[in-house]
Order: C-alpha cells, then sequence, then structure tokens
C-alpha cells in the first residue's frame, strides 16, 4: 500500500532527479504534483482559472527548483507556492474587476448622453463611428462582448496594458467628440 | 496533447542540472562574517567616539550596543530564511526581529523614565540629527546591497519582507556604527534620529524588495 509519507518521498525523490539532470523523473516530478495542484487550486478558484493557475504553478515550482534542497519536507514547499500564485492570481483579478467597474461607468456616462440626443446619434456604432477600427473591436469586446482585458490582448495579440490603454483612449475621444 | 502536458514537456526539456540553493545556515555564516568585519571596520574608519572607554561601563550603552547587533544578526537570518518559498520551513523565526525591534524601542524609551546617569554624553545643541540619519543611510548601503545580492538567488513568496528586514539589518549595523561613532547619549535624540529613521529605512527596503525580488 502507498501511503502519503512515501508519496512524497517518490516526489521529492523525482525532484532530487530532476535537478541532478534527469529530465523523465522532473517530467513525472511535475506530472504527479498537477493533480495535487488542480485539486488546491478548485478549491479557491473558479473552475475556468483553474488550468491557467495551474499552469503558472508549474512554471513557478520549475524557475524556484533549485530552492529544493531535499533536506526538508517538500510539500511545505510545493503548497507555499501555489498558494503564492493563487494569492497572486486573486490580487491581480480583483484589481482587473475594479479597473473594469470603472471604464463601464464611464461608458455608461457616455451612453446616458446619446440617449439624451437621439438627433445626432442614435446608436452605438454611431457613437463608435470616427473610433479607429482596432480601437472600436476593442470596446466592443470589452464593453458589448463582455471579454477581460486580458482576453481581448490574447485575441488581438497586444498586451493587457496596451488594451486598456486603446481602450481608455477610445472612450476620451468619444468624450471629446460629444463633449461630454 | 492539452497545454499544460505541453508545458511540462517543454519544462522538462529546459530543465538543465541545477544545484541546490545552500542551507540558510551556510548564508548567514557567510554573510555574517562579512558584516562583522564591514560593521566592526566601519566605526574604526569613522573615528570612534572619545568617551567610549567610559560609555563601556555603562551596563545601558552596552546593552543598547549589543541589541543592535542581535537585531542585525536575527534580521539577517531571517531575510535570508524568506529567500526560500517555504522559509526553510521555520517561518516563525522570520518574525523574530521585529520582536527583537520593539524589545529595543523600549529599552530606549524606558530609558527616558530612569534616573540621569551622569556618565551619559549629552549634546548640549542637537544640531547634527540629520547626519546621524544619513551616518545610517550611508552605512547601511554596502550590507544592504549584499544581502539584496544574496536573497536575488532565491525565490522569496515575501518579497515585502526579506526587502524590508534586509535593510533592517543594514540600517542596524548603520545604528551601531553611529552610536559607537557619535558621542550622544540624548534618548530624544536617539528615538527622532536613530529608531525613527530605521522604520522609514526598513518601510523603503520592502518597496525595494518588491522590485529586486520579483521572480
Amino acid at each position: 500500500m502507498v501511503t502519503g509519507d512515501s508519496k512524497y518521498t517518490v516526489l521529492a525523490n523525482l525532484l532530487r532527479c530532476g535537478l541532478e539532470g534527469d529530465q523523465d523523473a522532473y517530467a513525472q516530478f511535475l506530472e504527479q504534483i498537477t493533480p495535487l495542484l488542480r485539486r488546491m487550486t478548485g478549491r479557491r478558484l473558479a473552475s475556468a482559472d483553474v488550468e491557467d493557475v495551474v499552469q503558472e504553478i508549474l512554471i513557478s515550482v520549475h524557475k524556484a527548483r533549485h530552492t529544493y534542497d531535499g533536506k526538508r519536507p517538500i510539500m511545505p514547499w510545493l503548497v507555499s507556492i501555489a498558494r503564492f500564485r493563487i494569492s497572486d492570481h486573486l490580487r491581480r483579478h480583483y484589481a482587473q474587476m475594479r479597473h473594469q467597474t470603472t471604464d463601464i461607468h464611464e461608458l455608461e456616462e457616455i451612453l446616458a448622453d446619446v440617449t439624451d440626443d437621439t438627433d445626432s446619434h442614435e446608436s452605438i456604432d454611431e457613437l463608435l463611428k470616427d473610433v479607429p477600427e482596432k480601437h472600436k473591436r476593442i470596446l466592443t469586446m470589452m464593453h458589448v462582448e463582455g471579454y477581460t482585458a486580458k482576453e481581448v490582448g490574447k485575441h488581438l495579440d497586444m498586451n493587457e496594458s496596451a488594451v486598456k490603454v486603446a481602450a481608455h483612449r477610445a472612450i476620451k475621444k468619444i468624450r471629446e467628440k460629444f463633449g461630454t | 496533447m492539452t497545454s499544460i502536458e505541453t508545458l511540462i514537456a517543454r519544462l522538462s526539456t529546459e530543465a538543465k542540472p541545477a544545484r541546490p540553493l545552500r542551507t540558510p545556515a551556510y548564508w548567514s555564516i557567510r554573510l555574517l562574517a562579512v558584516l562583522v568585519v564591514y560593521g566592526l571596520a566601519t566605526p574604526l574608519l569613522l573615528g570612534l567616539r572619545p568617551d567610549l572607554a567610559v560609555q563601556l561601563t555603562r551596563p545601558l550603552y552596552v546593552l543598547e550596543v549589543a541589541m543592535l547587533a542581535l537585531l542585525a544578526a536575527s534580521s539577517v537570518m531571517a531575510s535570508i530564511l524568506a529567500m526560500y518559498p517555504d522559509a526553510y520551513q521555520k517561518p516563525s523565526l522570520i518574525k523574530l526581529p521585529y520582536g527583537m525591534f520593539l524589545v529595543l524601542a523600549a529599552f530606549v524609551a524606558a530609558q527616558s523614565l530612569m534616573p540621569h546617569d551622569e556618565r551619559m554624553a549629552i549634546a548640549e545643541q542637537v544640531t547634527h540629527g540629520l547626519e546621524c540619519v544619513l551616518c545610517i543611510a550611508l552605512v547601511a548601503i554596502v550590507p544592504s546591497a549584499l544581502i539584496f545580492a544574496v536573497l536575488r538567488k532565491g525565490a522569496s513568496i515575501r518579497p515585502f519582507q526579506a526587502g524590508a528586514l534586509a535593510v533592517l539589518s543594514a540600517s542596524a549595523i548603520g545604528g551601531l556604527t553611529t552610536r559607537l561613532v557619535e558621542a550622544n547619549d540624548s534618548i530624544a535624540h536617539l528615538v527622532a534620529w536613530h529608531y525613527v529613521p530605521t522604520v522609514l529605512f526598513a518601510a523603503i527596503g520592502a518597496l525595494i524588495g518588491r522590485c529586486l525580488l520579483r521572480w
């Protein structure tokens, strides 16, 4: 029977062999920790985020592998890295949500003015008429289709901050155009 | 192949043999050896206070200097622990320097309630407060750089704490040097120009840690 302790000893041995350059052992180590990381991540995050965060944790484990010397239990080391990345993800997630809330408020202000002044512009399409095509696509994806800046960036091959800057500039341009 | 399987295949192919990071004891001893030499050489270079022999007969002065040395040593060890993701499974030791600093601050503050000791050197006009801050800061630069260089070898999940502890340690060495060089034992001066700046430096260290210890 394989006990929890012997399972962790196996993990520690695989990592030690990996540190010595045994790539197969290292691959086995990463494969064996993946279900543990999935369970741990699944308890704290929405299921849609689990795979992304597990990948981030695996990369972190890879980067920090030299900090494990095999002289202490492996699980606290592994759990510390996993918790760190999960918290990091949650911090980014909430920061992004705050940012998006602000953007939506900005857009709502503009849309309110549009309905007040129906003669000059009757639809969002008209509102976005003079906005460059790429900016228009970004605004539509973020505020109509509900994508996050990160997802838009991935889709349009841009980084997240560039997407946010483009969205901000587009909104500013619309504001200037309608004097809001 | 799923993206995780692809990632594992990539990481295992990339994995070159890596030498495990040495133990905290190894790094602490190595750093402390350098810092002790630095901590002894700097006051000698700057010039010891003229009444040092008299002050060394005063138990409260000796105790304060010893506590500063202990604060520096415990902060070095704690920052070294913080460079391991799991704090080398001794997380409680990371908090030790904070306790040490509180005890030291309480000890210094308590001296203001004690009867005045004739052997204490009290400067008539405290005009060199900023010089003390500058002295602590300048002396702390080299130890801070050394400690950060070591911390960057690890993978800290506590970059704020590791940075704060590194600079706290370096500032304690700066404070210790200043106490051995400057002939002023005024408690108000010590609190305002030695210990409060030390806290501020540690806070700056936390921000530096956030920038330098990312991985």
